[in-house]
């Protein structure tokens, strides 16, 4: 990633300046004590470029996995703490942590809203989520520019959000630099293809194209920000027709922000009952503390003080902070799982041959084109006839075959070609040896060698297909 | 004769002199039926030289070694015009390549100059002395060998140079039951010396026209295109395999197909061949060399990740 040959390397850091836009609007909104937009867009950058660094770190290190995990969890927990402290607590003194008890209970406070600290950790979990799936990501031109347009209208979406919450508009210089970032993005992407496909890969390039790449996108974060500067009122106009589009967004956003509410209200009473029994005294901490917590601890310690059998107040001020640790290994515990999974899951997928996209709309109607094709294809073979309706039962009968075995946990890899499938065939239909090299041999002859098959042939392959199934639905 | 009884009529008769080595035999008559070369790279003593010339004699082949030496002129190849004194002209005579089957030792062992004169030969199927062209005979089949562990002083063939050869082919240690095999059989005599031909030059020239009818389907070709084309997308190779390489491909396909009787190709005769024909013509970049990665174990990734045809 960042370290990588300079492509790859500008191509990350420009795709991260590109994506922490969207960022912005929710930090904007989310903590209005923060600096200004500009300061808070560089901390979103810098953070987001130092999480891919971390990463290029620990692969080039080749650490055992387990103390991997131990140091990116830990390393996550450190950074938003300190980024907690810098947006929200910055008056307090960072240590002794005094102020952390009551930022976690915060996160999870929906009774006033999103938090400022609830938008920091959500922000935080998705930058560190964002660098830990970086590694896999797809990086050529198609992709880049499908993100460029989902972006926009997550920039749009964020406009929406900024203009509902606190009234405002975004930056100018917000939708030049996404443009800016964006384009550059997609041309070097588009460079590095070029160059794989010259095979030329990681070469430095000629000192004119650079100041050429150069050029180009000065000129248009140039234009952008002139038209902006110069020309509000012709480009306000333009750009009024989104302004329905914005109205949209904020009330979709209103409705999806009052049904959360409504669910993280009440989980949030009961968590937030069981934490303040841990939280210590806040007074010194600049945000509204709940006063019977003190005069409840106050009372306690007084209890204790009186009765015959008192725990040392070390003791007593370290118990309270149990269920918050106890808590917090649980979050990091479920974020490690979830993480965990999508990673084995994503093992799996890519252990598994192309072919398997999934269901989504695209896929069915490829692949019925693909069968559409193939029907073609055989009709050009076979012709229109018993010929071709014998290939087709054929061809059938063995993807039925094929299927019952996927069934029984034996798919056909899909660089498996049916001659050394049938072995495997074989271990999972036992005593049917015969049944099986009849149907594979008859479907290599009608699917490679165009070959038909007679009637008396195909009646005993669809005799022999019965008994498999049979056989099949016996296992199962 | 069909295909099937060259196939076991050869085996068996070289299997006389090489020993359990059925698969190599198999490889080679699919290079001669396909009419191109092998080149063998394995360590010394391993059967090579009795490969070629067990060949040749089944075949009922003319036969000729080329020891490769840095001293070896092309002239020494492909022959030269000499004055005759008695008859006062020239006279042409003829270098060992103008025999069908070469076996051409330690070919990197020669300068690139008479390297060529070799290689230029097999793709021309001809040679070209003072301005007169003189045909190659048929069958023609070049077995070119290189010794994997002595390259001080050679010339490694440059990869323009591999890519005319159809396949590379590796022999192997034989297994201790086979290596005591040998040691039984050639206590007394050389089995070389008794090995008679059984097929004909006319038989092989037949077969070899009768394997360009071997039917390949759309789906087939598609797929030869598929992993031959991979090998150039790969981000480990620096150079993929050629045209040609897919040609070779091709054609061999078809002639192992034939071997097993059939008629048609199916993928798994292009898998089987894969290795010997794509691994020499793929370059992988110094940076993946140098983590150990290897070319066949990039193109058995390759194989192993190009769908094949198959219906679903």
């Amino acid at each position: 990633m960042i370290l990588s040959n300079w492509r790859i390397r500008l191509l990350h850091i420009t795709l991260t300046g590109m994506e922490v836009v969207w960022l912005l609007p929710l930090m904007i909104t989310g903590v209005p004590i923060s600096t200004q937009p500009v300061a808070e867009y560089i901390s979103l950058l810098v953070i987001a470029l130092l999480w891919l660094l971390i990463y290029d770190v620990l692969d080039s290190v080749q650490w055992n996995p387990r103390i991997r995990q131990a140091a990116l969890l830990a390393g996550y927990a450190f950074i938003t703490a300190l980024w907690l402290w810098f947006d929200v607590y910055r008056p307090t003194l960072l240590f002794p942590l005094v102020w952390l008890p009551q930022a976690l209970g915060e996160i999870v406070n929906f009774e006033n809203g999103i938090t400022p600290q609830a938008t920091v950790f959500g922000i935080s979990t998705w930058l560190w989520l964002r660098a830990a799936w970086s590694a896999r990501r797809n990086l050529t031109s198609l992709a880049i520019e499908r993100g460029l347009r989902t972006g926009l209208m997550l920039l749009l979406a964020g406009a929406a959000l900024v203009q509902w919450t606190i009234g405002d508009t975004l930056p100018f210089w917000l939708p030049a630099l996404y443009l800016g970032f964006g384009i550059s993005a997609l041309s070097l992407a588009r460079s590095d293809e070029r160059h794989a496909l010259a095979h030329v890969r990681g070469g430095a390039p000629p000192a004119r194209r650079l100041v050429q790449f150069s050029m180009v996108v000065m000129c248009i974060t140039l234009i952008a920000w002139l038209a902006a500067r110069f020309l509000p009122t012709p480009l306000s106009k333009s750009l009024n027709w989104l302004g329905f589009v914005v109205e949209l967004f904020i009330i979709v956003l209103q409705l999806s922000f009052v049904a959360a509410f409504i669910l993280g209200a009440q989980f949030s009473n009961w968590l937030r009952g069981f934490l303040n029994w841990g939280t210590t005294d806040t007074s010194q901490v600049p945000m509204p503390v709940q006063p019977n917590v003190i005069e409840v601890l106050s009372a306690q310690l007084e209890q204790q003080q009186e009765s015959d059998f008192t725990l040392p107040l070390w003791a007593l001020s370290a118990l309270k902070y149990v269920p918050i640790v106890i808590l917090g290994l649980v979050v990091i515990l479920v974020f490690f799982l979830i993480n965990r999974a999508v990673y084995r899951r994503r093992l799996r997928a890519d252990a598994e041959d192309e072919g398997e996209a999934g269901f989504s709309a695209g896929d069915m109607l490829r692949k019925g084109i693909n069968q559409l094709r193939n029907l073609a294809d055989m009709s050009r073979k076979f012709r229109f006839g018993e010929g071709l309706l014998a290939a087709i039962s054929v061809e059938a009968i063995y993807a039925n075959v094929c299927r019952l075995a996927a069934q029984l946990d034996h798919p056909r890899p899909k660089a498996m070609p049916a001659e050394l499938y049938l072995p495997v065939l074989r271990g999972v239909f036992t005593d049917m040896d015969t049944e099986l090299e009849r149907i594979t041999h008859a479907y290599m002859r009608v699917h490679y060698g165009d070959q038909k098959v007679r009637t008396q042939e195909l009646i005993n392959l669809q005799r022999d297909y019965g008994r498999l199934r049979r056989a099949a639905a016996k296992t199962k | 004769m069909d295909f099937t009884q060259l196939a076991n009529t050869m085996r068996e008769n070289i299997s006389k002199v090489l020993i359990g080595k059925d698969d190599v035999i198999e490889l080679l008559l699919v290079a001669l039926l396909a009419q191109g070369h092998v080149l063998m790279e394995d360590v010394p003593g391993i059967g090579k030289t009795t490969l070629a010339k067990a060949v040749s004699r089944s075949l009922d082949c003319s036969f000729a070694r080329i020891q490769f030496t840095p001293d070896l002129l092309p002239s020494d190849v492909t022959g030269m015009n000499v004055f005759n004194q008695k008859t006062q002209e020239f006279e042409f005579r003829p270098g060992p390549i103008m025999q069908q089957v070469i076996l051409a030792d330690e070919i990197n062992r020669a300068t690139p100059r008479t390297q060529s004169s070799l290689l230029e030969a097999m793709q021309e199927g001809q040679v070209t002395i003072d301005g007169e062209t003189y045909s190659l005979p048929r069958p023609f089949v070049v077995i070119a060998t290189q010794n994997p562990i002595e390259l001080e002083g050679t010339f490694p063939l440059p990869e323009a140079q591999m890519d005319r050869f159809l396949m590379q082919i590796e022999i192997g240690y034989p297994s201790e039951a086979e290596e005591e095999q040998i040691l039984l059989r050639y206590q007394h005599q050389d089995p070389l010396d008794k090995l008679e031909s059984v097929v004909t030059t006319a038989d092989i020239i037949a077969l070899q026209e009768q394997v360009k009818g071997i039917h390949v389907n759309d789906d087939v070709r598609q797929y030869i295109l598929k992993v031959v084309r991979t090998t150039r997308e790969h981000p480990a190779v620096a150079l993929g395999v050629s045209p040609r390489g897919s040609l070779a491909l091709f054609k061999a396909s078809q002639a192992l197909a034939a071997l097993r009787g059939r008629d048609f190709v199916v993928p798994s005769d292009v898998q089987t061949l894969s290795p010997s024909i794509l691994t020499h013509r793929v370059h992988i970049s110094p940076q993946v060399r140098l983590r150990g990665r290897t070319p066949a174990e990039v193109v058995t990734e390759i194989i192993d990740s190009v769908p094949v045809p198959v219906v679903e």
